[in-house]
């Protein structure tokens, strides 16, 4: 099977979706693997080293699509990708169809298989390819809220934590979504209230 | 949980009653493959003390706010009635090197999956794999996702 990896287009998104240890146990078991050349540096990988471990640099955006079965992704297809996708094709990814009729009307029109990451659902009842994303986003909710809450970024200008003698901030989480379980222990680490 | 948190039955009166005294409302309510349940209208946001902070957590799935749209990290926030609303869609893109790897950790397993037993058969072998399948060549195969825009829904094991 040929497995293609192409660099992420979104704004400002600098995950990619397989890093050299995935081409290393797919070429192992003798699949090709095209990486779109730069879709690695975002995070902190060069081209180099997927190519040492066999991993095809390809230039262009349009090749990878043209040649792979399985495409690997982060977010979903952006409208400039749509025209790119080819019946018979997998892609494998973060979609959130619910939030897009325009991409779900894209995506059937294209006749891919699309598997999602976000509704991998284990035998536990869990979600297990999108809890280490909330982790991360429930993390960044926390620093974000804190840097937002400052007077000069609009905010209400109040210290997230407080200090001694002075209450911290009201914190109110809506929803025990995949998030639940960490942000009481993220709360508690930043004395929150 | 930690004595620092309480939890509370969601209700209108109740989140009404929270949100009045909120600084920062973190929106993280999920229902998996379906969009997001709208919890705070926009009226509601006059109840809030002015320039509290909503981050929408749940905005690649719609969002929680009535006022919620999707932003960048370039320019991530925005102020609807006096609330600052920061709903960026890819939060985790900001930090690259902790998410590829946190990411990847967990899909790789699935990738090579599909790869070395087909698709057809990693899904039919891998249910975990098949409640993965939203679309298959323009059958819309996750429930939630029908019911959101109204399309048939065809179940991966019928097809």
């Amino acid at each position: 099977m040929i497995v293609g990896v192409p660099k992420e287009t979104k704004p400002d998104e600098y995950r990619v979706a397989m890093m050299p240890v995935g081409v290393e146990e797919l070429r192992r078991s003798g699949h090709r693997v095209l990486i779109q050349s730069g879709a690695g540096l975002g995070s902190g990988i060069a081209d180099e080293r997927y190519s040492a471990v066999g991993g095809e640099i390809v230039t262009d955006a349009k090749e990878v699509w043209a040649q792979a079965d399985l495409i690997v992704k982060v977010k979903e297809p952006l409208p400039e990708e749509w025209p790119l996708l080819r019946d018979k094709q997998t892609v494998f990814t973060f979609f959130h169809f619910a939030a897009d009729d325009r991409l779900t009307r894209a995506v059937m029109a294209s006749e891919i298989i699309a598997i999602a990451y976000e509704t991998i659902r284990d035998k536990k009842g869990t979600l297990p390819l999108l809890t280490p994303m909330s982790e991360v986003a429930g993390r960044m909710s926390i620093q974000e809220g804190a840097k937002y809450l400052e007077r000069p970024q609009q905010g209400r200008g109040i210290l997230l934590a407080g200090v001694p003698g002075v209450p911290p901030a009201n914190v109110v989480v809506l929803g025990g979504g995949s998030l639940g379980p960490m942000l009481p222990r993220l709360l508690r680490a930043w004395a929150l209230m | 949980m930690p004595r620092n948190v309480t939890t509370l039955f969601s209700d209108r009166h109740t989140l009404i009653d929270l949100i009045s005294r909120a600084d920062l409302v973190i929106g993280a309510v999920l229902i998996p493959g379906a969009r997001a349940p709208m919890l705070i209208r926009r009226e509601d946001l006059a109840r809030m003390p002015p320039r509290a902070v909503i981050i929408d957590v749940a905005i690649d799935q719609g969002g929680c706010i009535e006022t919620s749209r999707p932003t960048t990290h370039a320019q991530p926030t925005y102020i609807v009635d006096e609330i600052v609303h920061y709903c960026v869609t890819n939060m985790p893109g900001a930090v690259g090197r902790t998410s590829t790897q946190a990411l990847t950790n967990v899909t790789l397993p699935y990738i090579l999956q599909l790869a070395n037993k087909g698709i057809d058969k990693a899904c039919r072998e891998n249910p975990a794999l098949a409640e993965g399948v939203n679309i298959h060549k323009g059958l819309v195969t996750n429930k939630a996702v029908a019911d959101t825009f109204g399309f048939p829904y065809v179940p991966y094991n019928s097809i």
